[in-house]
């Protein structure tokens, strides 16, 4: 079969000697490895899952703030006062009531 | 009966606001509501936790509405209190044509001069979720010292 003439010829190939021999080969690779994979870092509890959320945290943190800085904004409006046709309507309210009640005493004495 | 009385008060606004074409008046013209006058205006001020007399000044009058206005009277001077709910806690906001001054430490009132009748003047200041204006012939401090009794 050709599958088979293939892997032949590829067993039978001769590759190579790596630089600096067998064993610094394998020490440049596992030196990678470690730099990747220290092995002072614990691996069973994964720093990974707890970092993603940090990030969500913080951006619900910041919108929260942001928030709280935009919502009572539109609340802190003070109640206005009365306006000036307003409380002209309010001294005539307040003259009529006073001739009535006048009025009223002097029909009573 | 009150809320009848707004709801009914409501729906001529509407109606007339309708018709006008205008925001409706703020304030309710007298004769929608009748005039309680002597027991009857003190039932309604004992509601409301309103004082009958003050500093010897005694009520005489109430008008329902809007702004529930009492009168208070001592010989042939009188002054009006008018309530109106304001539905929130917030301050008053300074506005051109008041004064603003301190009721005691933190309270701020502002007092206003009636442009016809520079005589007739009236204090405004914020007692809770109610808008408390206290006006007639009254000298500023006649005002304040009322002011500070109803705060």
């Amino acid at each position: 079969m050709k599958d088979d003439d293939i892997r032949a010829i590829l067993t039978e190939a001769s590759f190579p000697e790596p630089i600096g021999g067998a064993v610094a080969a394998r020490e440049r690779l596992m030196g990678t490895l470690r730099h990747h994979y220290p092995p002072e870092k614990n691996y069973a509890v994964s720093r990974r899952s707890l970092r993603r959320p940090l990030g969500a945290i913080a951006l619900a943190g910041v919108m929260a703030v942001a928030l709280l800085l935009v919502w009572p904004e539109q609340k802190a409006e003070a109640d206005p006062l009365p306006s000036e046709a307003q409380m002209q309507q309010f001294y005539d309210q307040h003259e009529t009531t006073h001739v009535a009640h006048s009025l009223e005493n002097l029909q009573g004495s | 009966m009150n809320a009848r009385c707004s709801g009914f008060l409501g729906i001529l606004l509407l109606i007339s606001s309708a018709v006008v074409g205008c925001s409706p008046p703020r304030v309710p013209p007298l004769n929608n509501l009748p005039a309680k006058t002597g027991s009857a205006a003190l039932q309604e001020a004992r509601k409301i936790e309103v004082p009958e007399t003050l500093e010897g000044w005694k009520l005489v009058r109430h008008n329902g509405g809007e702004h529930t206005q009492f009168l208070y009277a001592k010989g042939k001077r009188s002054f009006s209190l008018f309530l109106s709910e304001t539905k929130s806690l917030q301050p008053l906001k300074a506005q051109e044509g008041w004064k603003a001054i301190l009721l005691g430490t933190e309270t701020s009132a502002f007092l206003h001069k009636d442009s016809r009748s520079p005589n007739r003047s009236a204090i405004v200041f914020k007692h809770q979720m109610q808008r408390r204006m206290i006006m007639g012939k009254l000298s500023e401090l006649e005002l304040v010292s009322l002011a500070k009794q109803l705060q």
